[in-house]
């Protein structure tokens, strides 16, 4: 009996754990690396930024590393199909500079590829400057309770809200894949290492189901025993 | 040495004394909660901000932020700094946000909090709209803030979070004993009622964050054990001062905790009538019980006295004041019909938004809704849940039908568990209503019942206590294991919410 509770609990766990449970880890989905500002959705309204051709529309604050990869930003409705937009970004010890093709349409939210950092670059600003004549207009957010530790110019000017940019470690990337980098970013602003934060995880799906089904079969074992007295 | 030496011994054999059941599901319930607790982003439970601002304050100052009066908001300078600079505020239901994780941003957060002004802790004083929340919970999370002086925010508020995780175990731990005097000898009931809380998914998300509820369940649980304990072992002058004790400690946890003043009513006269005692007896009980709700009604004065704006504690579900004119009996009476049952003809549309048992019950409570609201499961995860209850309780109500004497011989507890759940929805319904006759917010959430999770658990229990040996067992480790999974499901749409 007491065997039986514990294979059941175990099957019916790792049953489970096979049907959704490893789909769920194995579905490739952009790998976030940061949200240095906000998009719009939920409570952050969109809010467009007009840009003329050659302004610096800029945000600081923004962590370049090893894992930043990609960078995704928001193109607003304007008269002309977007320009070409120059994606630069600096920090200490690191330049890269990208190009987002012309023509990107309204609403479309264009992934450029970014030349990673070899290191952690630490505190850093991407810079997209559109060529060509005309205005343009960027995806952003108003400010308030969106506010982000980083702040939007043009061309050296602070303006009243945020422009949208996320940068990414991959575009399609399954969680299965990224278990240890998830790890890490658990740990972030915590007294704990990403180590320790892989150890739990490991423990409550591994261990969780097992405690459950021992504590389940010893009491099958104990009511059993006493219905026997 | 040997002095040192024998209170460790002591604690050894004590623990060797926990059945192992139960000491392997506090563990399941430990692992669940630490997981929560990293699985959540800082300050992104439900009103999290503003429960760690009222801890920062007490811990801080010794005193109650206001809920009406003060220049200095909800929050403290660190905390503010955690929301604006941390970028944790922009987080708040925003799916398309992420925290900051790098280590350059922790960086940069310590530079901003070793910057802020040596007072900057001091600052929240108020107004904050959990200023009207009574001050238990935040004392005892308070010493956790003291404990850890060199800590920053960050640090303290992980601390803020064991606490919660710490009263999400004692909670575990009492609805053993609740259903032990529920079920007596039998373990498996037993195991499976305690199991249910240590794993709902709301349970242990509850206990990863800072939120008063937590402890509010905590207490109920504890009322419960006792009330049931009373009623079987019978009336003491003892007991009942302990049992109004658990529901002097409710009242000082949350406004919802006055649904147990009458729960406590029906359990004293359940004891009394199971045992009739004499009338020297009977008044030196009710004295007792008296006395002990007067000595917690004075310490609510005294805490009162303490906040500003009024020294008034407690905030719309208690305060029956407002809105007395437009109260009509027959409308609150429809509306609650129509929160479980179809609307009849003869009925006026339910106030407010419309919400009912599948939101509130299903979707918020037995399944779960997670973060500030923008993490849930698929629609088809609360259908099954919605059928599986649904199933569940029918099999509970064909189980009293068909054993109905063992029911009846039982009838103390059944009455106090029922009482007890009906006082709080009843009193979740009232001060919903009321708040709708004033507003559109219905002041109701899943979250409110956690209080009846050690009743859940019971329910549960009885009803693999009602079935057959085998079948019950079956039941129970399904039951846990479908558990265990949503919980495991709930922690993974966290992870990819906030880490991904």
């Amino acid at each position: 009996m007491r065997k039986r509770v514990l294979a059941l609990v175990v099957v019916a766990f790792a049953g489970w754990f096979a049907w959704k449970a490893l789909p769920f880890l194995r579905v490739a989905q952009p790998a976030v690396w940061e949200t240095p500002t906000v998009s719009p959705g939920g409570p952050a309204p969109l809010q467009a930024f007009t840009a003329k051709g050659g302004q610096h529309v800029c945000i600081d604050h923004v962590d370049f590393g090893p894992q930043a990869r990609w960078v995704q930003i928001g193109i607003q409705a304007s008269r002309f199909p977007a320009p070409a937009i120059r994606v630069e970004a600096r920090a200490p010890g690191y330049r890269a500079v990208s190009r987002i093709p012309a023509g990107a349409a309204a609403g479309s939210t264009p992934l450029v590829a970014l030349r990673p950092a070899a290191h952690d670059a630490g505190d850093g600003t991407l810079c997209l400057v559109p060529e060509g004549r005309h205005t343009m207009a960027f995806m952003g957010t108003t400010l308030g309770r969106n506010s982000s530790p980083s702040t939007t110019t043009v061309d050296g000017q602070a303006i009243g809200g945020q422009i949208s940019v996320t940068l990414l470690s991959s575009p399609a990337q399954s969680m299965g894949s990224r278990l240890g980098d998830l790890a890490a970013h658990l740990a972030g602003f915590r007294p704990v290492t990403g180590w320790e934060v892989f150890l739990l995880g490991l423990l409550v799906v591994l261990g969780a189901p097992l405690l459950v089904g021992v504590a389940l079969a010893r009491a099958a074992a104990q009511d059993a025993d006493s219905a026997r007295r | 040495m040997t002095s040192l030496l024998r209170p460790m011994s002591r604690v050894r054999t004590q623990a060797r004394r926990v059945p192992l059941p139960l000491a392997l599901l506090l563990a399941v319930a430990l692992l669940l909660s630490l997981s929560w607790g990293l699985a959540t982003a800082p300050l992104q439970g439900p009103d999290e901000s503003e429960h760690v601002g009222y801890v920062e304050h007490l811990a801080e100052t010794g005193r109650l932020p206001s809920s009406t009066t003060g220049t200095g908001g909800a929050y403290a300078g660190d905390e503010s700094a955690a929301l604006q600079q941390g970028g944790l505020l922009r987080l708040v239901q925003n799916r398309g946000v992420r925290p900051l994780w790098s280590p350059g941003a922790e960086q940069r957060f310590r530079a901003v909090e070793d910057a802020l002004p040596p007072d900057a802790r001091t600052t929240g004083a108020g107004p904050t709209p959990v200023g009207v929340n009574p001050p238990l919970y935040y004392a005892f999370e308070a010493i956790g803030w003291r404990l850890t002086p060199g800590a920053g925010f960050f640090g303290k508020l992980y601390v803020l979070r064991l606490g919660s995780t710490m009263i999400f175990l004692l909670l575990v731990g009492l609805t053993w004993l609740l259903a032990g005097e529920v079920f007596g000898g039998r373990v498996v009931p037993r195991t499976v009622a305690t199991g249910v809380v240590a794993l709902l998914p709301m349970a242990g998300f509850m206990s990863g964050i800072v939120n008063t509820d937590i402890m509010l369940a905590a207490w109920y649980a504890a009322f419960l054990w006792l009330a049931v304990r009373t009623a079987r072992l019978g009336l003491t002058w003892k007991r009942s001062a302990l049992l109004s004790l658990t529901v002097a400690l409710a009242v000082l946890t949350h406004g919802r905790g006055l649904a147990l003043v009458p729960a406590l009513a029906v359990a004293l006269a359940a004891a009394w009538l199971r045992h009739r005692q004499g009338l020297w007896e009977t008044a030196r009980n009710a004295a007792a019980a008296a006395g002990t709700l007067l000595a917690g009604l004075l310490v609510y004065r005294l805490a009162a006295s303490t906040a500003g704006g009024g020294g008034a504690l407690y905030g719309g579900e208690a305060s029956l004041n407002n809105q007395s004119s437009a109260f009509n009996i027959r409308q609150l009476l429809s509306s609650i019909w129509q929160f479980y049952l179809p609307k009849l003809d003869a009925m006026a549309p339910r106030l407010g938004p419309p919400i009912g048992y599948r939101q509130i019950f299903v979707q918020q409570y037995f399944a779960g809704v997670f973060s500030s609201f923008e993490v849930y499961f698929p629609y088809w995860v609360y259908d099954l849940v919605q059928v599986s209850v649904g199933v569940l309780v029918l099999v509970l109500y064909s189980a009293g039908l068909v054993r109905w004497r063992r029911a009846v011989a039982h009838w103390p507890a059944i009455v106090i568990l029922t009482a007890t759940a009906g006082c709080l929805l009843l009193f979740l319904h009232v001060a919903s209503y009321r708040a709708l006759l004033g507003g559109d917010n219905p002041l109701i959430v899943g979250r409110y019942l956690l209080p009846m999770t050690a009743i859940t658990g019971v329910a549960a229990g009885a009803i693999v206590a009602a079935l057959p040996r085998r079948v019950g067992v079956v039941v129970g480790a399904l039951l846990l294991t479908g558990l265990l999974a949503l919980s495991l499901g709930a922690l993974g749409l966290n992870v990819q919410r906030f880490y991904a």
